[in-house]
């Protein structure tokens, strides 16, 4: 059932993942940081990673990332990789739809994973958290993710090739 | 039929991906409900990421400390000449608030000897740089760059260039998390005005913490001074927090977001009595 050939690493994936990783990592630099409201540029890169991704390996890191993301951010252990990873799964597992979508409803199917992401995060501050996660920074965080990264997924789309379909492994 | 291999082919690799993505989900859950938050194990796990992190978040961060760097050096030439008028007036008064300082020094001293008061505790200080806002919407805390090697330990206080910010919660060896006071988890015994109410300051992981448990009859007023009580022994007393504003809430004298060097502070800590005298046989252990 499972593809386990890792042995071929397509370039655009690592990129992508490596793009992921920065993300994640600019956004806890005291200079570039917005506090407790941030845009979540590391959900653009898990799109388009999650789109590509064919074997095994993409998700296993996006899992661990999310794990360093947990550590990082001094949040449950479990909370990120679980964002992440249900990220990753819905764009992996609707790549057909969204590489067949154009313009406005490649934005749309972009904006509704998004919205479902941060969803999850609010459930998880309210079971997990129980209010003591900040709801309004995750409310201004979604909104100028909304805003502003769908643009930059519509340029991303043209530059970047998204049939990963012949390439295994990341 | 070669088509509808490829359709086979196509949906057994769609599987793959989102099959292992779901699997993560549900081992993120099984995580999330039984590795509890603040297990030590997991302070450790997280401890040694932000080790072996922190190097990267350091190279990210250098643009921003160029571009930073570059923006004060611009403000400051602007600011040069209005900013040397304004320091000398500042020093003239200085010079007068410095002559009563010495004065009150002598008095306090003299009432010192009076009264046989021992001196406040040996505080000292480690510089340390802000390295990374780990802030998120579920916690409230912040990189420092120094750790072990440098002294630092497990509940020291730490202060902003303006005031009190939070206390250190892990230690690496090179590397300590400082659990900001704006944070849910923080809980910090404070004293307020000149009647020294004494409260908690707890965060609410919003900019502002709040007051808990002052008395009713307190007396305290808007712009009343709140500083740490030392109640405790780990934070030290008499550290400036902030001041209190018309909502109840504690306006910080050092905005956490604003956070780029801290002095962590190292204080004396109170001896615990050597024997119990005079306790039940039971309770001494």
């Amino acid at each position: 059932m499972f593809n386990f050939n890792i042995s071929r690493i397509d370039p655009y994936n690592f990129l992508l993942a490596s793009l992921f990783v920065l993300s994640i990592m600019a956004s806890k630099g005291v200079f570039v940081s917005m506090g407790r409201v941030e845009i979540g540029f590391y959900f653009l890169f898990l799109f388009f990673w999650g789109i590509r991704s064919e074997g095994i390996l993409g998700p296993m890191l996006v899992f661990l990332f999310g794990l360093i993301q947990d550590a990082l951010t001094g949040s449950a252990l479990g909370t990120w990789p679980l964002v992440f990873s249900l990220f990753f799964a819905l764009s992996s597992s609707q790549k057909q739809i969204i590489r067949q979508a154009k313009g406005g409803a490649f934005v749309f199917i972009f904006l509704i994973l998004v919205g479902i992401s941060y969803g999850l995060m609010l459930i998880i501050c309210v079971l997990f958290y129980r209010g003591e996660a900040d709801l309004w920074g995750l409310f201004l965080s979604f909104s100028l993710t909304a805003m502003s990264i769908p643009f930059l997924g519509l340029l991303m789309q043209r530059v970047l090739p998204i049939d990963g379909d012949k390439r295994e492994g990341l | 039929m070669a088509g509808s291999s490829g359709r086979f082919n196509n949906r057994k690799t769609i599987l793959n991906a989102a099959g292992i993505a779901l699997v993560s989900v549900a081992i993120s859950v099984l995580v999330l409900l039984f590795i509890p938050k603040n297990d030590p194990a997991v302070a450790q796990f997280r401890q040694a990421v932000n080790q072996a992190v922190l190097p990267f978040i350091r190279i990210l961060n250098l643009p921003g400390q160029a571009v930073d760097s570059g923006l004060d050096r611009l403000q400051g030439y602007q600011s040069l000449k209005f900013e040397n008028s304004q320091l000398k007036s500042e020093l003239e008064q200085l010079r007068d608030v410095e002559a009563r300082l010495i004065r009150q020094e002598l008095l306090g001293e003299r009432y010192r000897q009076l009264l046989s008061m021992p001196l406040d505790d040996d505080i000292s200080f480690v510089g340390a740089r802000v390295v990374a806002d780990t802030s998120s919407a579920f916690a409230r805390t912040v990189l420092a760059d120094v750790g072990l090697s440098q002294g630092v330990l497990v509940g020291q206080a730490v202060m902003g260039a303006r005031g009190f910010v939070g206390r250190v919660v892990t230690v690496g060896t090179q590397t300590s998390r400082i659990l900001l006071s704006t944070d849910f988890n923080s809980h910090i015994p404070v004293v307020v005005g000149s009647k020294r109410a004494r409260g908690i300051l707890t965060g609410g992981n919003d900019n502002q913490p709040r007051l808990e448990f002052l008395p009713k009859n307190a007396g305290v007023e808007v712009n009343d001074t709140v500083l740490t009580s030392g109640d405790g022994g780990q934070i030290p007393a008499g550290l400036l927090v902030g001041f209190l504003d018309e909502n109840g809430l504690v306006r910080l004298a050092q905005d956490p977001s604003e956070l780029h060097v801290v002095r962590i502070v190292s204080a004396r800590q109170p001896e615990p009595p050597e024997g119990v005298i005079g306790l039940p046989r039971d309770l001494q252990n």
